[in-house]
């Protein structure tokens, strides 16, 4: 139990010091490229939620685990 | 004073001399009035002067709660038991974390690297030994063996057997009087890096062996080290580590400081060092550096053809032929300083004509009264202004000298390579 | 003289010229005719029994969109010597980072396991059974990246890549018509018209030769061999150079099974390969062959890809140079990915067909975002100095990328959505 635990803490430990490492954009963001970047959510939003959207109507379907 | 904690305490000192190590000591149960009540975490210890002692005990209580004993409240330690007695009324008072800043032998010490200068070699610190001496624990010694990791793993018989059979292995245990910690800022590093230098200095090293202890290391750990060194064996040092940690000692350095650094290699190494960073911060180094270095560096750096004068160096020693041997001894030791070749002496006429060579090992066994020109080598191996990096890394194969001169087809001196720059860099020779 | 001097010049200078190029080119060829990996040869197989040659003209044109993608990953590694993934680490902050590292993994492992199915179909061909072909990929990738050295690897996987090319014999021995296929050459539309099953295998066609892993192999790659600003002009040509192979490549699979199975329901290469024959048994072989190697090379780069991004990100020793002691984590992670795939085609009734289309639509929903990244990095004087886009490359890049969002959003709205043409 201890030796995975100890594993997970290492695991997490290194994405703690990644993420501080950086946690900021080193780079100036000129407006377009923060433009793009904001669209970018957008549209993984706007995947996600579509994506998700067929994931439900499949299952209420019954549909799963059937290739489309 | 409670008879039985009389006892306790007399058990400490009747123990008195007892060694063992700290790996057979974690882990053991700690009793309180006769309970168990929770495992030996850790030691923590204080450093003052030569030999840390134990100032508290962590402990593991059940429910992932933990404590922080005093060791004056401690009664008995027995180690083959493994059963340590805590003398007091209650555990309650000492629950709690360590402080912020106390030094942790298991979490702080134990596998972490130490540089062993003799061995020129980073080792691994498996374990401590502790004495109990005078009512008091001392940390005495650190195994660097890997016996010591054996022991760590429970395996003490095996790790026994194997002592009693090799027992010259022992002295892979290091006194800590040799143990030197780090400048007190290591602490930023939150405390769980406790990196030891063993005896000697850093500054005795040779740049290549530092600059294979400084690539095992961590990042953060590289860069304490580094800042410890003077400007030269840094420099040295910098060039001999592999890419990928200069890129990481470049980042986290000053760029000026690395400027400094660039500026004392030749423009060969300097290509070849800044060849591996990225452009961004080569350019901001070689907006540092003098013009005309930067424009032979930035020559290298951007283009294929490798022209052999752009690797040449104007730092060496010429003297007129008709100087006394006498003469040169005398001067050589000021014009020697910051050359870059210095084995070799290059005698010029008054147009800067290459007319002889002269080795330092002959000038010093030269005959004083002598002139120059009498003991020189009139027939010097030379290149040509137009020679590749190929020609000059056969001609180092196939002569052997540290360095080569280069001349102009009026056998005019047009600078000096090095055997280092030809040999020692990442060159792709393609003609 | 004069003549023959100045022959002897120009002789020399080309031959300097080809010796640069040995020393440099590698990486770029690598990627490129790793992109016609398992999945690839499929669609094209595919493409080549349901369309014939009318689609030819359009593979022509995926030439130029691999390159201007991959020649920007060839630019940024020798300029800033890092790998893709701790450049948008650096460069967008730690969201984006993870962002694209799941991203990169996911789609990895999926494609990973279309490369295991492709190789075992195809040995299946020749009565392997796929336990042994997944031991002998197992072999054959450890042995590649174990012997240390980036330059060994290097040359075995062009090897890889030139037995890729068995596709253009097997070509010959068809005898296709000259006259058609060259018809095949001049754009036009399909007969029967846009229907949505062309329009579905058109961006399947464009979903294989843009990748989100590409990106970061290449990247990776050209920091792993030591790419530096001087051989920034000597990478380019190597994509290039890539990018003719890996359109022949996909061409010549296309005239294949457009000239034998035009009109047969094909549903993947070893299909194919096993309709191909009785018509041939050569060139059936062939196909197999190059199926198996398509396979071997897309998992051998694709799984360094991650492990690449990996190293990078946590700071592991992240080289082939390295021996497995010195870089243990990058080379477990390589295996892991390696065990994980071979073991999924392994497990009966694995829901195989549903795994590759969920590859597909994820490699093409999250393929926008490695393309912005990699517009946003290239226009940063910053990061790039002098050999940041100029106005003409921003014109193409920004445009084939916009076009490849477009394209690839109705690709997976297609696949989500099959009926949304109808």
């Amino acid at each position: 139990m201890g030796k995975v635990f100890n594993i997970f803490r290492g695991f997490f430990s290194a994405v703690r010091d990644v993420n501080k490492k950086y946690k900021q954009p080193h780079i100036k963001m000129s407006r377009m490229a923060s433009f793009s970047l904001f669209m970018l959510r957008v549209y993984l939003f706007f995947m996600v939620a579509i994506l998700l959207f067929k994931f439900i109507t499949l299952a209420v379907k019954g549909g799963l685990g059937v290739a489309p | 004073m409670n008879p039985t904690v009389m006892n306790q305490t007399t058990a400490i000192k009747q123990e008195s001399g007892l060694s063992f190590f700290m790996s057979e000591l974690i882990g053991a149960k700690i009793m309180l009035n006769e309970k168990k009540i929770g495992h030996l975490r850790d030691l923590i210890i204080k450093e003052n002067g030569a030999v840390p002692h134990v100032t508290h005990l962590y402990i593991s209580l059940p429910f992932g709660m933990s404590a922080v004993v005093p060791w004056e409240k401690i009664g008995s330690i027995l180690v083959k038991e493994k059963k340590i007695t805590v003398v007091a009324e209650d555990i309650s008072p000492y629950k709690g974390e360590p402080e912020e800043n106390a030094v942790m032998l298991k979490d702080h010490i134990i596998d972490k690297k130490a540089i062993d200068l003799k061995g020129r070699d980073l080792e691994i610190i498996y374990d401590v030994k502790l004495r109990i001496r005078d009512g008091m624990l001392y940390v005495t010694d650190v195994d660097l063996s890997r016996y010591g990791l054996l022991r760590r793993i429970h395996l003490t018989m095996l790790a026994n057997f194997i002592y009693n059979l090799a027992r010259n292995i022992q002295d892979q245990t290091v006194s800590w009087k040799y143990i030197q910690p780090l400048p007190e800022r290591i602490g930023r590093f939150q405390g769980d890096i406790k990196l030891n230098v063993l005896k000697e200095k850093l500054s005795d090293m040779h740049p290549v062996d530092l600059a294979d202890i400084l690539e095992e290391m961590e990042p953060n750990q590289r860069v304490e080290i580094f800042e410890k060194l003077d400007p030269e064996q840094a420099s040295d040092t910098l060039e001999e580590i592999d890419p990928e940690a200069q890129r990481d000692l470049v980042e986290s350095l000053k760029i000026e400081k690395v400027a400094v650094l660039v500026d004392e290699m030749t423009t060969g190494q300097a290509a070849d060092f800044l060849s591996v960073l990225s452009v961004s911060e080569a350019d901001a180094i070689l907006k540092r550096l003098n013009p005309e270095n930067a424009r032979k560096i930035r020559t290298i750096v951007e283009h294929h053809e490798e022209n052999i004068l752009d690797f040449a160096t104007q730092d060496f020693i010429s003297f007129l032929p008709d100087v006394t041997v006498e003469k040169a001894q005398e001067q050589y030791r000021y014009i020697a300083k910051g050359k870059d070749v210095v084995m070799y002496l290059y005698i010029l006429d008054n147009d800067k004509h290459l007319t002889g060579v002269l080795d330092i090992k002959e000038l010093l066994t030269a005959e004083e009264h002598a002139f120059l020109k009498d003991v020189m080598i009139r027939n010097v191996i030379t290149l040509a202004h137009d020679s590749t990096l190929r020609k000059a890394s056969e001609f180092f194969t196939r002569y052997n000298f540290r360095a080569l001169p280069i001349t102009d087809t009026d056998n005019k001196i047009m600078g000096v390579v090095t055997y280092r720059d030809i040999m020692g860099l990442r060159h792709r020779y393609i003609e | 003289m004069d003549l023959i001097s100045s022959t002897y010049y120009d002789i020399r200078r080309v031959v300097k010229f080809l010796k640069i190029f040995a020393l440099v080119a590698g990486p770029g060829i690598i990627v490129m005719v790793a992109d016609n990996d398992a999945g690839g040869i499929t669609t094209y197989a595919v493409t080549g029994a349901q369309t014939g040659y009318s689609l030819l003209w359009f593979m022509v044109l995926m030439g130029p969109v691999a390159y201007y993608v991959q020649e920007m990953t060839v630019r940024l590694g020798a300029v800033t010597k890092r790998g893709h993934a701790e450049a948008i680490f650096y460069s967008f902050g730690s969201f984006w980072g993870w962002f694209s590292l799941l991203d990169l993994v996911l789609t990895d492992w999926m494609t990973m396991i279309t490369e295991f199915i492709g190789m075992t179909a195809a040995l299946s061909i020749f009565g392997v059974s796929p336990v042994v072909t997944v031991l002998i990929c197992w072999g054959i990738m450890g042995f590649m990246v174990l012997q240390g050295h980036y330059w060994t690897w290097e040359k075995l996987a062009l090897l890889f890549c030139a037995i890729n090319m068995i596709y253009i014999p097997a070509a010959f021995l068809i005898h296709p018509s000259v006259k058609e296929v060259l018809h095949g050459f001049i754009p036009h539309m399909a007969a029967g018209g846009f229907t949505n099953n062309l329009f579905f295998l058109l961006m399947a066609n464009i979903g294989t030769t843009i990748a989100p892993w590409m990106i970061f192999f290449q990247q990776s790659t050209v920091v792993d061999k030591g790419m530096q600003e001087k051989d920034i002009l000597w990478g380019k040509l190597d994509t290039l150079v890539g990018s003719i192979l890996t359109v022949v490549a996909a061409i010549v699979v296309i005239i294949v099974t457009g000239k034998v199975l035009f009109g047969q329901d094909i549903e993947s290469a070893a299909q194919a390969a096993i309709a191909l024959m009785p018509v041939n048994k050569y060139v059936g072989t062939l196909v197999a062959i190059g199926l198996f190697d398509a396979g071997l090379l897309g998992a051998v780069c694709i799984s360094l890809a991650s492990s690449w991004a990996f190293g990078e990100v946590f700071g592991w020793a992240h080289s082939l140079n390295h021996k497995v002691r010195e870089a243990k984590w990058f080379y477990a992670y390589y295996f892991f990915d390696l065990m994980l795939a071979g073991t999924v085609v392994l497990i009966p009734h694995a829901p195989l067909v549903l795994i590759t289309l969920f590859v597909q639509v994820a490699a093409t929903v999250l393929l926008p975002a490695a393309l912005v990244f990699l517009i946003i990095l290239l226009n940063n004087g910053e990061i790039m100095g002098k050999y940041k886009n100029n106005r003409r490359e921003n014109i193409i890049n920004i445009s084939i990328v916009a076009a490849l969002i477009v394209i690839s959003t109705g690709y997976s709205l297609t696949i989500v959505f099959p009926n949304i043409l109808k």
